[in-house]
């Protein structure tokens, strides 16, 4: 029971951090290979406040958020200039200088030693020690994330997201600012991250750079495709179906070796064979 | 001065991988206009193939090497054959390619750990040691190999794009594939060619890579990041451009490394690429914007 | 008469679960068994499987392994620990690496499972379930200071990996540097997934340093010390722990290191034997986390139908004194770390050979 609750925690995060990728990949069309760098960001900065300063949770959940926005600000602003293919590249390099920031600012961020030591949040007296309590935390989190990104998707905002998506051009002759639009949707979607990783950070009470490298954005650009793009419900799918995998895998008897390869396999596979047959994804409603 | 000289010499050899691959991941870019991923992955084929028939199968090493590229560069015609192109004729967008691509890569990494282990595998015994001095720079056999096969490979695509037909049908592909296609040009056949030695040159970076220091299945999407930071920073598609930037990336890396420190080289070669994807898109040599 | 013993022989051979009526103390492994470090995992494994075979069957209880493979990854860990405790119902974890056990540690606290971290970080034993069974840092370091001053070294350049483990040993290394006529003319991190070290090499090179000091993984030591031969350093190259983790140990034949005790030969013997390869990494140590816990269960149980609590058998796990292990004479100190010596080992003939030790190991005070 226990480990299903486990299990859940990690749904609640991955679902955190794949609605707010989706929002960005499936709702606007940029695909970006940045999110796990705001996911760090987030994680880094409720740590830290945490066992350095001694702020609450939700303080310092708020602090990474600022953070991330800022950060989000200024590579948003860098990437804004690309289109496509160069949009990709470019914010996978983000990833890179983040990560490589982690692991080698030692003298704040302790490096590849990591953070020891981070406290379960609290409310008043009562602090969410059980897993079970945790999991309420984390799913209300998710929640909102999801309402928030439903309320995104259906208002006239979204509806200029998904135009640029569609057209720039065309949003702009009908009089929107595409930068505009798309700068807020990405610092949105890097605060949206950064609660993910504050979660996590607090969920797993330690914290090290190895979750942040580049490939969790291949994991998590598999969720949302495999789910569909431009849909909250698909985005929470695929997070369902990815995150279980390996878990149904680990019970099946494989031999260990074999079924952590396996897994890679999966995924690529599916990758592959989404292009060709949906490449919108189980219930997405926009291609790439 | 001689510190100077040895960083240099260093720079040289690392640029010429990066500018290696990039030039073959160029060669590609520019007929099919799409950020194919999974080169890397053929510099790791070429390698662990190179590493199995020369160890299992006791083949000398003229054989072996030419078993590895052979198999990269098939495996480099076969995906594009049974993946991309079916994908092109789709009319596919070059952001769908660029997932597909991914997803090739991830599958390669898990097979090649599945048949050969997920470890480091060193190609040459650690005790084997061949370096002599240049001056005051040490530089081993293979590293001057690295820097010779660099320039052969330049030398060889110039000629085969600008020398000959194969390269005058290439390059018109590249201009526009529909227009070539109603004139009659079996663009399908040329691309796949196109992968087939695009593919075969990262295989021989791979084997060269790989008696550098060793082989890992994830040794080729790290070494096509940089070729591909390479390639932005000379100009995306430019076989000149691939080469320059290959060398200059290293030289900047290995400046940072010295300088600031070698737990920053990752940044600072995306920090140069940004700073260049910002303030010059085209590259150095480049024509168009990006 | 002779039928009916001959029937209960047989019925006591074909139904060993005869003895599962014994209570189960179940331990359970959270180490890499795929990955770049599966080796490590797997050496983790035949020790701990050794030390339950070589058990003597009088135990009051019946001890069970399992294991789960968690890639060394904190994400992994996490779901690893977390199978270990709720499903398996594991007594106790056994986890590898400063990363893991940090993952692993507050887990344990929280669950009240006890944990064995082999762990450089000391911070992975904090709390009351939380152990460590891997030679301390600080022990490490004060050992290889003494031999570098015994041999008279006065420059030293330091190339390490950055990894908690050998992060948490160059930092003791500096601290037990000052006050000391040592200098430390370059001290160089490098990051994990490195290859190309030639530059800091030759930036390390420039001062011409007495000795080097490495501290990396297998394939890192490996190529760092390839390319240090390349760029001509032969023999001065030293290093905590990192030669005994080569898969290509005689490449070290002739240099000095400072690790944790070489294990007895019996146990190595043994192990090859069983296994038909060398012990790695970690082997020793699962195996005497294993008898530790065996030592400290059996010493706690006072009936033989139930299971002493956790609460009594970490009691009896501080108790333990001079307890014959197979790294040396261990004890227990009172924040839960085995306190195991650290020794000047040369490598011969691709095997770890103990130095006599210079005399600063003694217990040098308060550290």
């Amino acid at each position: 029971m226990d480990y299903l609750i486990n299990l859940s925690i990690l749904f609640s995060i991955y679902g955190i951090l794949a609605v707010s990728l989706n929002l960005l990949v499936g709702y606007t069309g940029l695909v970006s290979l940045a999110h796990a760098a705001f996911y760090g960001i987030g994680a880094y900065a409720a740590a830290l406040l945490m066992t350095k300063a001694q702020m609450g949770f939700f303080p310092a959940m708020l602090c990474g958020m600022g953070l991330s926005a800022c950060a989000a600000l200024v590579i948003g602003m860098v990437l804004s200039k690309f289109r496509g293919d160069y949009y990709v590249i470019a914010s996978a390099g983000c990833t890179i200088i983040v990560y490589n920031i982690l692991m080698s600012w030692r003298e704040v961020t302790n490096g590849a030693i990591g953070i020891f030591g981070v406290p379960r949040p609290a409310i008043g007296d009562f602090v969410f020690t059980s897993n079970f309590a945790f999991l309420g935390l984390a799913f209300a989190f998710l929640v909102l994330i999801v309402l928030a990104a439903q309320l995104i998707a259906s208002s006239s905002f979204g509806r200029v997201l998904k135009a640029i998506r569609e057209d720039e051009d065309v949003a702009r002759v009908f009089g929107y600012r595409p930068l505009h639009y798309k700068m807020l949707i990405f610092v949105i979607s890097a605060m949206m991250a950064s609660v993910a990783g504050s979660l996590f950070a607090v969920y797993l009470m330690f914290i090290d750079p190895s979750t942040f490298k580049l490939v969790e954005n291949v994991f998590l650009l598999a969720i949302i495709i495999l789910g569909g793009l431009a849909d909250n419900r698909g985005a929470l799918i695929g997070t369902l179906i990815l995150i279980g995998l390996p878990e149904l895998l680990r019970f099946t008897g494989f031999p260990t070796e074999i079924a952590a390869q396996m897994q890679k396999v999966v995924y690529g596979l599916l990758l592959i064979v989404l292009m060709f047959l949906r490449p919108q994804g189980i219930l997405g409603k926009f291609r790439i | 001065m001689d510190l100077f000289f040895q960083v240099f010499v260093n720079s040289l050899v690392i640029g010429s991988l990066y500018g290696a691959i990039a030039m073959s991941f160029a060669l590609a870019y520019r007929t099919t206009r799409f950020f194919n991923l999974a080169h890397g992955s053929m510099a790791a084929i070429g390698g662990y193939i190179f590493f199995w028939v020369r160890d299992n199968l006791g083949a000398d090493f003229i054989l072996s090497l030419a078993a590895g590229i052979l198999a990269a560069g098939l495996a480099g015609f076969l995906i594009d054959r049974f993946i991309y192109a079916p994908q092109r004729q789709r009319k596919a967008s070059s952001t769908v390619l660029l997932v597909v691509s991914l997803g090739i890569v991830t599958v390669i990494e898990a097979v090649l750990s599945m048949m050969f282990g997920p470890q480091f595998r060193p190609l040459v015994t650690a005790g084997q040691i061949s370096s002599f001095q240049i001056g005051p720079a040490f530089i081993t056999h293979v590293q001057v190999w690295i820097i010779a096969v660099n320039l052969l490979i330049f030398g060889g695509l110039i000629a085969l794009l600008y020398k000959t037909k194969f390269g005058r049908m290439i390059r018109a592909i590249a201009d526009d594939a529909d227009v070539a296609r109603t004139l009659g040009i079996r663009t399908d056949f040329y691309i796949g060619i196109v992968f087939f030695i695009a593919a075969a040159l990262a295989g021989l970076v791979g084997i060269l890579n790989g008696l550098d220091t060793g082989l890992q299945p994830t040794m080729g999407f790290y070494l096509l990041l940089k070729g591909i930071v390479a390639s932005i920073i000379g100009g995306v598609g430019s076989i000149p451009g691939a080469l320059l930037g290959g060398v200059l990336l290293a030289v900047v890396e290995n400046t940072g490394v010295f300088t600031i420190g070698s737990e920053w080289r990752d940044a600072i070669a995306f920090v140069l690429l940004l700073v260049f994807l910002a303030l010059r898109p085209q590259g150095i040599l480049g024509k168009g914007g990006g | 008469m002779r039928h009916f013993v001959l029937a209960l022989a047989v019925v006591s051979f074909a139904f060993p679960a005869f003895a599962a009526d014994k209570p189960i103390v179940k331990i359970g492994l959270t180490v890499p068994l795929t990955g770049d470090n599966a080796q490590i995992g797997d050496a983790m494994k035949g020790g701990a499987t050794l030390a339950k075979e070589d058990l003597k069957t009088e135990t009051k209880y019946d001890y069970q392994l399992v294991f789960e493979d968690d890639g060394m990854e904190a994400k992994r860990t996490a779901a690893t620990t977390g199978k270990l405790v709720n499903v398996d119902k594991v007594d106790a974890i056994v986890s590898i690496s400063s990363g893991t056990g940090g993952v692993v540690s507050p887990i344990a606290e929280t669950s009240k499972v006890i944990h064995f971290g082999l762990a450089s970080a000391q911070s992975v034993a904090d709390g009351d379930y939380n152990f460590i069974h891997w030679t301390p840092p600080s022990e490490e370091a004060r050992t290889l200071v003494a031999t570098l001053e015994k041999k008279g070294i006065k420059t030293i350049a330091m190339l390490g990996l950055n990894q908690q483990g050998f992060m948490a040993i160059r930092d003791e290394i500096l601290k037990q540097l000052e006050g000391k006529d040592i200098k430390v003319t370059s001290n160089q991190v490098i990051n994990p997934g490195e290859k190309d070290f030639r530059t800091a090499i030759a930036k390390a090179k420039a001062d011409n340093p007495d000795i080097y000091i490495v501290t990396f993984f297998s394939p890192e030591i490996e190529i760092l010390t390839k390319q240090m031969r390349e760029a001509g350093i032969k023999d001065n190259i030293t290093a905590i722990e990192a030669f005994g983790l080569s898969t290509e140990p005689s490449l070290f034949n002739g240099l000095w290191y400072v690790d944790a005790a070489v294990a007895e030969s019996d146990f190595t013997e043994k192990y090859t034997k069983r296994f038909s390869r060398a012990p790695g990494f970690g082997s020793p140590n699962a195996y005497d986390v294993f008898n530790l816990l065996v030592a400290a269960y059996e010493a706690a149980g006072t009936d033989p139908n139930v299971k002493p609590p956790h609460e009594d058998v970490i009691k009896k796990l501080h108790e333990i004194k001079d307890f014959d292990g197979v790294l040396g004479n261990l004890t227990v100190d009172e924040k839960g770390v085995v306190l195991s010596p650290a020794a000047v080992i040369v490598m011969k003939d691709g095997k770890p050979v103990s130095e006599d030790a210079p005399e600063a190991v003694e217990p040098a005070g308060a550290q």
